[in-house]
């Protein structure tokens, strides 16, 4: 079985956001009023997350890394899900299953990067966006933890192509909506245990780097780290 | 009310604890064979079950000693 | 219902049950309207959401799971103190024990359905009994609740049925009801010795259970990984903090039922007084578990740790810590540790301090841990919305209503234990007494000795 990962090489990295905008439109992921997002609940599956900022004004260097769900090889919020909500499939994706989903948010308060978000309220996309909506991905219900999922159903319709053309499934075929349309192709995508792709090259690079790697989660998103 | 009514009631009344004790434990037997299923942690769930369903027993346990106990022990025709 | 004076020498604890002042009705209607306004925007929660709450992220538990702690703590009031102080044989606690264990009950319900109130999806709580995970602390914290549930209301009703059965025999309307919760029970001495080996069977078991309840509560918390919450000793700074909180529930609980049931003769101040010592030594040991907690986060220097906890001492929640630390820490042990201030109204004010200050301390982990993640996001201040200020009057109207209930149905001073204490404890404790001293403890023999010396 394939191990998904991905890696974000932050040399190549401009911070343009492209990859957050992608997700928002692809997973159908709820844009907020400007009143709730200034209480804080701003829904991003992917996000740009600003580390520290270097300088001193006016030549203030942000330094900004895109922060998705890091996929733990051991999770933290699996383990305390009450119900099975949330489960790692076979090729290391950590799931969301909505329907059985209680809304306890355990998994969002042992989540150490803190990816997960909540439905407040009904979901109620803006006017303007509602043509866009994605068909191959469910609307999630009020109440509900929900979080980036890897595009896992571009992997579901990739390998039922793969199927119908009586082939296995290649490099290339399935990648998330973020490492689609990154214009720096600054991240890589693919199968962790496949030694000759190039996501498991440049997580061995001697740059490359994992998220709170210390607590033993074992990320599988992992960073590329900047030379400056 | 006639005593007979009385202890009818007062039995159905202790017969709920005792329908609490028998469905936490087929709630917790279900728990486990869940918990084999997700290949969850099994030592864990077993051992919380088998302590939870003690503590239940021995509750309702306690109590049909004492109403079992009150009624035996009564003084004859009061 | 007439109120007859069958001129019983404790005529005064039945008085509440059949007299009902005016007072009495004008405070549950304030109580109810309060209620019901909690209730109203609890359904308006269910239909719009727990976006009407003031949770956001990171803060994603607040007020609700606060209160959940809080309110579980304060039910170790009861079975604890009163099993502790019944295995004791400590004779002051007869007109206590009653009171600690409706605490208990009444509190325990309110606090368990407080994680209910607090799910996104109330409607799927089933899920927990069909794909419940027993590996999750929250499934262990559903089967502690409910077992100290169970344990606690078996543990009050026991005791219980000699009073229900003094009340059987008094008639009136509600004698039916009280001819079956009596079990018929005569007071013969088989049937008290039956009883009183339930209750000490009981009065060991709840213990243990009371404890575990507690720790697993800390456990939700610690078994994470975030700042702040990983700590070994959650555990038992909880259940420490849950008896501390207690203790002063009870004594607040005593102070008001004292003054408006006339109990003055039963609840003396040397009650007051020993609970006083008992709360002052909770809130040293308190304290003590506090500093034990906080300087080892200190000490190590941990970023992340050190993060929350400089959120605690100096920053957004800096009012509410040092608030706490004179609640719990300052003003019980000046005024508890002074013989003087020591008295009725002192004692008081030290209890109503101690839960506010422990609503506080529930306060104070929980949410400065959420607001400080370990990555940098930026962090605002949570503030609470209407409607979870409104559920936790209601869950304290609750609490009042449920307590005014119990005493217009049941004596809320265990009426035969005092009985017993009067006919058979003098000279068991004389006795008992005499056994702790030195030598032969045989009376006769010492009394010999003294008519031989003479």
């Amino acid at each position: 079985m394939a191990k998904y990962g991905m890696v974000i090489d932050l040399n190549k990295c401009t911070s343009c956001q492209a990859c957050v905008t992608a997700c928002k439109l692809e997973n159908n992921v709820q844009i907020v009023s400007p009143d709730d997002a200034s209480e804080g609940r701003t829904m991003f599956w992917m996000k740009m997350l600003t580390l520290k900022y270097e300088g001193d004004y006016p030549n203030v260097k942000p330094k900004a890394i895109p922060r998705n769900c890091m996929q733990c090889d051991e999770p933290p919020c699996i383990k305390v899900c009450p119900v099975r909500a949330t489960y790692k499939t076979e090729v290391g994706i950590v799931a969301q299953i909505y329907p059985q989903c209680i809304g306890c948010r355990y998994c969002m308060a042992n989540c150490p990067y803190t990816v997960k978000v909540f439905n407040w309220y009904k979901t109620e996309q803006p006017k303007e966006v509602e043509k866009c909506d994605n068909p191959d991905v469910s609307v999630r219900p009020k109440g509900v933890v929900e979080k980036c999922t890897f595009c896992v159903h571009r992997l579901q319709i990739a390998e039922e192509k793969a199927k119908a053309e009586h082939r296995k499934l290649q490099e290339g075929d399935y990648v998330p909506a973020c490492v689609e349309v990154c214009p720096a192709k600054a991240i890589y995508f693919g199968d962790l245990d496949d030694t000759n792709s190039d996501v498991s090259k440049a997580s061995h690079d001697y740059r490359a780097f994992g998220l709170l790697e210390e607590l033993g989660t074992i990320p599988k998103v992992r960073y590329l780290n900047a030379i400056e | 009310m006639k005593d007979r009514t009385i202890y009818i009631v007062q039995f159905i009344t202790l017969s709920f604890v005792w329908i609490l004790a028998v469905s936490i434990t087929w709630w917790f037997i279900h728990l486990v064979i869940v918990a084999s299923e997700l290949k969850d942690a099994q030592t864990a769930s077993i051992s919380i079950s088998i302590l939870a369903v003690t503590i239940f027993w021995i509750l309702a346990g306690v109590l049909s000693y004492v109403f079992f106990g009150l009624h035996r022990n009564a003084k004859a025709g009061a | 219902m007439a109120y007859q004076n069958l001129n019983d020498e404790d005529e005064v604890l039945f008085k509440p049950i059949y007299e009902t002042g005016r007072g009495f009705y004008v405070l549950v209607a304030i109580l109810v309207a309060i209620f019901l306004f909690g209730l109203g925007c609890y359904i308006r929660q269910l239909i719009l959401g727990l976006g009407v709450t003031g949770m956001d992220e990171p803060v994603t538990w607040a007020f609700y799971i606060v209160d959940f702690v809080f309110f579980i703590g304060i039910s170790h009031a009861g079975t604890l103190i009163s099993a502790i102080l019944r295995l004791s044989k400590a004779e002051w606690r007869r007109p206590i024990t009653r009171m600690a264990e409706v605490i208990t009950g009444i509190v325990l319900a309110i606090g368990g359905l407080h994680p209910i109130i607090d799910l996104g999806r109330p409607d799927r709580i089933l899920h927990l009994f069909e794909r419940g995970r027993l590996q999750s602390p929250l499934l262990w914290d559903v089967t502690s609740v409910t077992a100290y549930f169970t344990a606690s209301t078996i543990y009050l009703y026991l005791p219980l049925i000699p009073d229900i059965a003094l009340l059987r025999d008094r008639g009136g309307k509600l004698q039916n009801f009280y001819k079956i919760l009596a079990w018929g029970y005569q007071g013969t001495a088989k049937q008290k010795h039956t009883l009183e080996r339930a209750i000490s069977i009981l009065m060991v078991m709840v213990i243990p259970i009371a404890i575990s309840v507690h720790t697993i509560i800390a456990w939700i918390f610690s078994m994470t990984l975030q700042p702040g919450w990983h700590s070994t000793i959650f555990g038992p700074y909880f259940v420490v903090g849950a008896i501390y909180s207690g203790i002063a529930a009870l004594l607040i609980v005593m102070i008001v039922f004292r003054k408006a049931y006339h109990f003055e003769d039963y609840l003396k101040e040397i009650h007051f007084q020993y609970l006083g010592t008992l709360l002052l030594i909770m809130s040293l040991l308190w304290t003590y578990f506090t500093f034990a907690e906080y300087l080892t986060a200190f000490y190590g220097h941990e970023p992340e740790e050190m993060r929350v906890f400089l959120y605690k001492f100096t920053g957004g929640y800096a009012p509410f810590f040092w608030l706490m630390v004179f609640c719990n820490f300052l003003l019980p042990i000046i005024i508890l540790s002074n013989r003087k201030l020591k008295k009725l109204p002192g004692i008081l004010v030290a209890s109503i301090g101690v839960v506010i200050g422990m609503w506080l301390e529930r306060l104070i982990i929980v949410i400065p841990t959420l607001a400080n993640p370990r990555l940098p996001y930026p962090t605002g201040i949570y503030i609470p919305s209407v409607t979870e200020i409104s559920i936790f009057a209601a869950a304290l109207s609750a609490f009042a209503l449920g307590f005014m209930g119990f005493s217009k149905l049941f004596p809320l001073i265990s009426i035969w234990e005092i009985k017993e204490g009067r006919l058979q404890s003098v000279h068991e404790v004389s006795k008992r007494l005499r056994e702790y001293l030195p030598g032969h403890p045989e009376e006769k023999q010492v009394e010999a000795s003294v008519k031989a010396e003479i």
